[in-house]
């Protein structure tokens, strides 16, 4: 397939804290791409530079925040910089960690709105969005809601409403899990997993949830002190446990089950997800 | 936090419903007609007025109660300052040393404490029966630039944030042996300092951070943006606007022909 996002060399520095202070350089010659319809999870520790990678994927550098760019970066073949993030939120949708921070309005069907407005849609067209984008998030039943009252699932869900509404053909997700729960982060990702079913979104997921990565992503893209150290699919990236503890990462729980396992004998088992890892058992035991 | 920095109350009544440029005129006549009147009965009966349209409009009295526990300090304030500031007229009740209370000063005081709240209360009417959303379009319906009207939204809808963050950081400092309450006024404020400090750079990261969003969302100052609910002047606008026009008229006549 065709890649849909392309970074070729990306070079980011932000400007100096100081006189006689070093730029600080954030990314240093980041090259990936992603398909259509695919999802990439991108890890990283934190400073890694992965959010500053997904402010390069909307266009919002270079074009809003203060620092040096040098590559490119293609959207669906058009360099971001031609683009301004206003023309860019159409095709790329960005959901970022802090839900709260981003909020504008007092109803969350009011906030869902908000992008539609800035796009000139007009209002029949804005409704129709408008519910479809909260039936898929599972957050009508809050429309009238302040987004400041709700759970930090809900609002999340709430977030990445208002991003879907536009209608993006890409999404990119700043680790949104971060501050929730198990039982929020469960339906945050039920509802990412939903809208790439409906609607075929490919999804760039910069997260520090290794254990969910499996439910979601097709590959993985590692991003340590800002270049991408490791890239591919799930089963070739956690394969390198030693690696990724060096660079303050680990793999999945049920994956590091599987090795301890085949270390003591029982078995070359190489599990991802609880489910294979209970079908493997349930086969071992005869169950 | 009370009902907080929103004051919209949620409900379906004709005075929820009506346009929000109706609303601001009433607003705009009632400080007309407020500031123009020298009359205690008549702000009184604005005041009566105003209460019985809240309360047909379904706002609770625990609501409005509020919102006069909010204005009683400055009210008490304006009641003991304005016949001290204002010593003129007679009679004279009372004479001590440089204080000299009469009663046409206690009258005057109370004329402009009772103007003060019949003032706030038709802002109040505007604000607690209007949601954000209406209250930007209103704003941008009477010529003030979208952004303004985004600002101020975006400003109340930042209040509590900011408040919650000042709470963060205060329980912090207190976690770590901060005792302001027990300092002089003096020493308390500049112990306030690096409290403020973090306020103010949390402040302005929170502005980083809506600034990156607003832009991510299509936001563009000075661009044409649709609404979901365009504003309409229904029939109750209009007989609305005509009942504002002609009562102000009236009242304006009135005053000027004969008081």
């Amino acid at each position: 397939m065709a890649p849909f996002v392309v970074l070729d060399d990306v070079h980011v520095s932000y400007p100096s804290p100081g006189p006689g202070l070093e730029a600080p350089r954030i990314l240093r010659g980041v090259s990936l791409s992603v398909a259509e319809g695919e999802c990439l999870a991108l890890l990283g520790p934190t400073g890694a530079g992965k959010s500053t990678l997904c402010l390069c994927l909307n266009g919002l550098i270079p074009h809003l925040v203060d620092g040096t760019f040098r590559g490119g970066v293609h959207i669906a073949g058009h360099s971001t910089r031609e683009w301004t993030p206003g023309e860019l939120s159409q095709t790329v949708g960005l959901v970022f960690q802090d839900a709260e921070s981003q909020f504008v309005s007092m109803t969350v069907e009011d906030e869902v709105a908000f992008g539609l407005e800035s796009l000139g849609l007009p209002p029949d067209e804005i409704e129709g969005r408008l519910a479809e984008a909260l039936e898929v998030m599972e957050v009508g039943g809050l429309r009238s809601r302040s987004p400041l009252e709700l759970s930090g699932g809900q609002k999340q869900r709430v977030a990445l409403a208002a991003v879907m509404a536009m209608r993006p053909r890409v999404l990119v997700l700043d680790e949104p899990t971060t501050n929730l729960d198990p039982v929020g982060k469960a339906a945050l990702l039920r509802a990412v997993s939903r809208l790439r079913v409906a609607w075929g979104t490919t999804i760039v997921w910069v997260t520090q949830d290794v254990d969910w990565v499996p439910h979601l992503a097709d590959r993985v893209a590692v991003l340590w002190e800002g270049q991408i150290a490791l890239e591919g699919g799930l089963r070739e990236v956690f394969d390198q446990g030693a690696l990724l503890r060096r660079m303050g990462l680990r793999v999945p729980q049920v994956r590091e089950l599987a090795a301890r396992f085949g270390s003591t004998g029982l078995g070359g088992y190489a599990w991802l997800g609880v489910d294979e890892a209970a079908e493997a058992l349930r086969g071992r035991l005869g169950g | 936090m009370g009902p907080g920095f929103d004051l919209y109350t949620a409900g379906t009544s004709w005075l929820h419903r009506l346009d929000p440029r109706t609303k601001m005129t009433f607003v705009g006549a009632s400080f007309v007609l407020l500031l123009l009147t020298g009359q205690i009965i008549l702000v009184l009966a604005y005041l009566v007025v105003v209460h019985a349209v809240l309360r047909r409009a379904g706002i609770p009295w625990r609501r409005i109660g509020w919102l006069w526990a909010r204005m009683w300090p400055l009210t008490l304030l304006i009641l003991i300052l304005w016949p001290l500031s204002n010593p003129g007229g007679e009679p004279v009740l009372v004479q001590w040393w440089w204080i000299r209370i009469t009663l046409p000063g206690i009258g005057q005081g109370l004329l402009a404490g009772l103007r003060v709240n019949g003032l706030a209360f038709a802002v109040y009417v505007l604000l607690l029966t209007t949601d954000q959303s209406g209250l930007v379009q209103g704003l941008v319906g009477i010529g003030l630039p979208f952004e303004w009207g985004l600002a101020l939204a975006i400003g109340l809808r930042y209040l509590p944030l900011l408040l919650g963050m000042y709470g963060t950081i205060t329980d912090a400092q207190r976690a770590r042996g901060w005792t302001p309450e027990e300092e002089g006024l003096v020493r308390r404020a500049r112990a306030y300092g690096p409290t403020l400090v973090a306020l103010v750079i949390g402040a302005l990261r929170l502005t980083d951070g809506l600034t990156l969003a607003l832009a991510a969302r299509g936001f563009r100052p000075g661009q044409p943006r649709t609404t979901r609910r365009p504003l309409q002047l229904r029939w109750a606008d209009r007989v609305c606007l005509a009942g504002i026009g002609v009562l102000t008229l009236a009242l304006v006549a009135a005053e000027w022909i004969y008081l």
